[in-house]
């Protein structure tokens, strides 16, 4: 799954479900652009939220509509360049415990996320961020420590 | 000790660690010491080493255990009522030295240890009884001393209600919750046992209801939990049974579990709805909205049943072809009797009336005795049958018959007595409920159903396997289908046209056996998995969601308190996401709505921000309050300062008496008024347009006035308080401001100023009065009014009320008092504000303060 704040990224290389988190300030986005297809789903926020919140929110839901498939995971908060994705699609390809993440510097605000299919695909993947208060003062950094340690290569 | 555990090592087991390292000894509480005894806090002392060296010595207490017991000396026996722990009961059972105070004090510890070893919980007390928040005393405190004397409830009434299944816990299988609104054996909650029963086969089920009943045993055998509360959402996080936490999906079983909505909103569980009520007499209508503004997807048991729900599901906006199926609850099948069974329920029904029916027509109705089914219909056709000299016998099978009833038992059966019902050679018998109700159904050669509203009811399936025809009315059940009415032994009539029913129920040949009958091949009920097919279909289509909770923070399902404001933006987001609409998400959502549409109602709707007169000149103006009841009447003239302000003010009332005081108000408060006395009709709306036609104001067409009123009635709530201040506060402003809303109203363009409402109210019921007027209008009215000034609160000039006064004419039968909730022609003319503004050539304008509470 692709998780992208970008309001304009229209097509990415990405094979499987496309999530557009549109916040306030990209309200007046239409939910479909001429590009887009069946893959997009378009999550409307209406206050700013924070990348991990974002993640939050769209996994619970989804999770609840039934509509997460094996896999593994990017968060983008922007769109990045072609390459960049590129390389995304094939470190996840081949290694089910990929576990990067990009932070802002001084905001400490989750940037970019990749997941391998091994984290998402514990039983308890969805159960964790669910269980995670929801707030925006969390570190991403914790929650991605947190996550290595119990739904890690050493838990599968 | 007990199996070797001391007091202290139960103590430590059950405490956090932090609490252990502040206080390691149960029998020794260092904040209760300082509490009780200041002079020690005072003088510093070391609260522990004090009391071991000298406190107790010189008599001070230790805990508060200690100190209640010298008041309360049966404080033992009720801490032993409540204590679940294994480990405290057998230590409590043994007599160990100190127990009671050491489970006295784990429970006053409060949450989650209280919960867990007990059946007092401190959280849930409060949730349960709000009056307990603010009293400055501990909840278990209270509970102990006052609360079991009260009655008040533990979590043991919770716990009783909590019953474990007989089938196992499958972790390899999905865990749905299915509610009922009772366990009785009825139509609905029946459908709910047949739904249990074929979710086992592939489920963990979890059965909830709100009330008990009868089938209760029997939903055990299918389910792994079963739980009764009448407060599902309050109670169901204290039921700790582990398999409620893996609940996945739910279906609803009957509009009247609407109860289950806030849990399931709040939980973020989705779930179908299985309705086979009509609106029309689910009532309050609330019921309905919150199902329709909640559901993941509505089953209805009938297209005739989804029809009634149109006109409510078009005014929450919801999308009825994406978002409803229609399933009803059991296959139709025709089958027939054998000669001998045939033969048999003759002869039963035979002794069973007291008079021979073999060869006769025998015609069966069935069902609780109640206007809604038409059990009165059922005894006119009778009449009607034996006045045409026909010896058809007429039976009427189920329970419900009192003539101590004065709402329909009393007249029934005075008609019953007219008609000789149950009287030897009657052609009309009634019988209640029994083991004999197969034989009657058999016996039947017709089943005439003359049910008022009726969803789809089981007795026509069951008429039908006995191989009877059936007569019914047109648009009075579910089974008036074309699935149903292709077939050549269903027969509709007109409605409520007992006459027609009789010539076609005479006209069906008595029932012959089919030598060849067996038994009717059993159609596997596929209920349950056509709803869960149907809901999983329409989650995995779902590709728009909302999230945050939008601009204006108003309560639906949970409370205006700050606890509940996850579960309010839960409960906005859940509406949005599906499209429905009964809360506007932001200003520019409404401005959206307003630009989007083409109706001649909606081309000059404006919305603008409150403000507050800036040193601009106030332009004249007039003041109508309508005071039924006058019990702040004083205090508003006193306090706001648009009405101290305005060059007249008329208060309208309906007595002489009220019209003293009010004069008698307003020189105390110093504010000058016309107090005027008008007929106690047309709540405050009639009083105000009287003012124009008959000639108290309006002398300029274009005088401004602001109409407002008491908002208060016999119902009236603290919400409602709240929303006359929020409604007041836009119009007026308050005791040091004046609200720009009489400059707007002052703008030659502009013929309506009212409060914007964070509520999106369509026509609501009174889109059935719409007909009437529609001639009335330059063009058709919208689908969804948008907006108009709920509350009847606003700003406006005389033409625009003279207009209104035009659209109803000088001599209409206005109903009187005492008038339903909604669907009036007082609510028809809140709705209309909009639409003759823009007949006078005028436009409407809505201020929005988000600031302002709106309860």
């Amino acid at each position: 799954m692709l998780i992208t704040c970008d309001g304009v990224w229209a097509a990415p290389s990405w094979a499987g479900l496309k999530v557009r988190a549109l916040l306030p300030e990209n309200a007046s986005i239409p939910e479909k652009s001429p590009t887009d297809n069946d893959d997009w789903r378009i999550f409307r926020f209406t206050r700013p939220r924070s990348g991990l919140s974002i993640l939050q929110t769209v996994l619970d839901r989804l999770d609840r509509c039934q509509q997460i498939a094996p896999g593994p995971l990017l968060f983008c908060a922007a769109q990045p360049e072609d390459e960049t994705l590129a390389t995304y699609v094939e470190r996840l390809a081949q290694d089910p415990w990929l576990l990067d993440a990009e932070m802002t510097p001084e905001t400490t605000t989750l940037q970019r996320m990749a997941l391998g299919a091994g984290y998402t695909g514990h039983p308890m993947f969805i159960h964790y961020f669910r269980s995670l208060s929801y707030t925006d003062s969390l570190d991403p950094a914790d929650v991605l420590a947190q996550l290595h340690t119990y739904m890690g290569p050493a838990n599968p | 000790m007990t199996q070797g555990i001391s007091t202290q090592q139960l103590w430590a087991a059950h405490v956090s660690p932090r609490q252990l390292r502040l206080r390691p000894d149960f029998a020794f509480d260092p904040v209760f010491y300082f509490e009780n005894y200041q002079d020690l806090a005072k003088a510093g002392v070391d609260p522990e080493a004090h009391y071991q060296s000298t406190g107790r010595t010189e008599g001070r207490l230790g805990t508060t255990y200690q100190k209640l017991r010298a008041s309360v000396s049966d404080l033992d026996s009720r801490l032993a009522t409540l204590v679940t722990d294994p480990a405290l009961r057998a230590a409590l059972e043994a007599n160990q030295p100190d127990i009671c105070e050491l489970i006295f004090e784990l429970i006053l510890l409060g949450d989650p240890v209280d919960r867990s070893i007990s059946h007092f919980s401190e959280r849930f007390y409060l949730d349960r009884y709000a009056d307990l928040r603010n009293v400055g005393m501990s909840p278990f405190l209270h509970f102990i001393q006052h609360g079991i004397k009260e009655k008040r409830v533990s979590l043991r009434a919770l716990r009783e209600h909590q019953y474990n299944g007989r089938q196992p816990y499958d972790p390899d299988k999905p865990t749905l919750l299915i509610a009922l609104h009772e366990f009785s054996k009825t139509g609905a909650p029946i459908v709910g046992l047949d739904l249990a029963r074929e979710a086992a086969e592939t489920h963990n089920v979890v059965v909830a209801a709100l009330r008990g009943g009868p089938l209760l045993e029997p939903l055990r055998d299918h389910a792994a939990c079963v739980i009764i509360t009448d407060n599902p959402n309050l109670d169901f996080d204290y039921f700790d049974n582990p398999i409620l936490r893996h609940i996945q999906m739910a279906v609803l079983n009957s509009v009247e579990c609407f109860l289950f909505a806030p849990l399931l909103v709040r939980l973020g569980i989705p779930w179908a709805s299985y309705i086979h009520e009509y609106t029309d007499y689910t009532r309050p209508a609330y019921k309905c909205i919150f199902m329709a503004l909640y559901s993941d997807l509505i089953v209805f048991s009938s297209e005739q049943v989804r029809r009634s729900w149109h006109d409510l599901l078009r005014d929450v906006s919801f999308d009825i072809a994406r978002d409803s199926v229609v399933l009803p609850q059991a296959p139709f099948e025709m089958a027939g009797l054998k000669p001998a069974q045939l033969k048999a329920s003759r002869k039963a029904l035979s002794a069973l009336v007291g008079t021979e029916v073999d060869g006769r027509r025998v015609v069966v109705g069935a069902g609780h005795v109640q206007w809604r089914k038409g059990t009165d219909l059922f005894v006119l056709t009778a009449q009607i049958a034996r006045a045409q000299g026909d010896d058809t016998v007429f039976v009427w099978i189920g329970d419900g018959l009192n003539h101590e009833d004065v709402s329909f038992g009393v007249w029934l059966n005075k008609h019953m007595r007219a008609a000789g019902a149950n009287q030897p050679g009657s052609n009309l018998h009634f019988l209640p409920a029994g083991p004999y109700y197969r034989d009657v159904m058999r016996a039947a050669d017709v089943f005439y159903l003359p049910s008022r509203l009726d969803p789809l009811p089981n007795v026509v399936f069951d008429a039908a396997k006995a191989g009877s025809h059936v007569v019914l009315f047109e648009q009075g059940s579910g089974f008036d289908d074309p699935v149903y009415t292709g077939e050549p032994t269903i027969h509709a009539v007109e409605y409520g046209n007992v006459a027609a029913a009789c010539a076609v129920i005479l006209g069906i040949p008595l029932k012959k056996p089919t030598p060849k009958a067996g038994r009717a091949e059993a159609v596997k009920p596929e209920v349950l998995s056509r709803i869960l097919s149907s809901l999983t279909a329409r989650l995995k289509a779902q590709t728009a969601f909302v999230a945050g909770g939008g601009e204006y923070d108003v309560p639906v399902l949970f409370t205006a308190k700050a606890e509940d404001a996850a579960a309010r933006a839960a409960e906005r987001d859940k509406m949005w996401t599906y499209g429905r609409r009964l809360v506007w998400p932001s200003q520019d959502s409404i401005k959206a709505e307003i630009a989007a549409s083409d109706n001649w109602m909606h081309q000059n709707m404006r919305i603008a921000r409150f403000a507050v007169l800036d040193g601009a000149e106030v332009p004249r103006y007039g003041v109508h309050i309508h005071a039924h009841y006058i019990d702040d009447l004083g205090g508003d003239l006193l306090y706001y300062k648009a009405l101290h302000a305005a060059e007249r003010i008329i208060v309208t009332t309906d007595t002489k008496r009220k019209v003293e005081q009010i004069e008698y108000i307003s020189r105390d408060a110093g504010v000058p008024v016309q107090a005027l006395l008008m007929p106690n009709t047309g709540r405050d709306i009639l009083p105000f347009l009287r003012l124009f036609s008959e000639g108290h104001a309006g002398a300029d067409p274009d005088e401004i006035w602001c109409h407002i009123h008491q908002k208060k009635s016999l119902g009236t709530s603290a919400t409602g308080d709240v929303w006359k201040r929020f409604l007041l506060a836009i119009l007026l402003g308050d005791n040091t401001r004046i609200s720009d809303a009489v400059a707007r109203i002052a703008a030659p363009e502009t013929g309506l100023v009212a409060p914007l409402d964070p509520y999106s109210y369509g026509w609501t019921e009174s889109r059935r009065l719409l007909p009437r007027f529609a001639d009335r209008f330059p063009g058709p009215l919208p689908e969804h009014p948008i907006l108009f000034p709920c509350g009847n609160m606003f700003w406006t000039r005389a033409r625009v009320a003279a207009r209104m006064n035009a659209l109803f004419g000088p001599v209409y039968p206005w109903p009187n008092e005492p008038l339903p909730n909604d669907g009036t022609e007082f609510h028809l003319i809140e709705r209309l504000w909009p639409a003759v503004t823009e007949m006078e050539g005028l436009g409407s304008l809505f201020i929005e303060k988000t600031d302002q509470p709106r309860g």
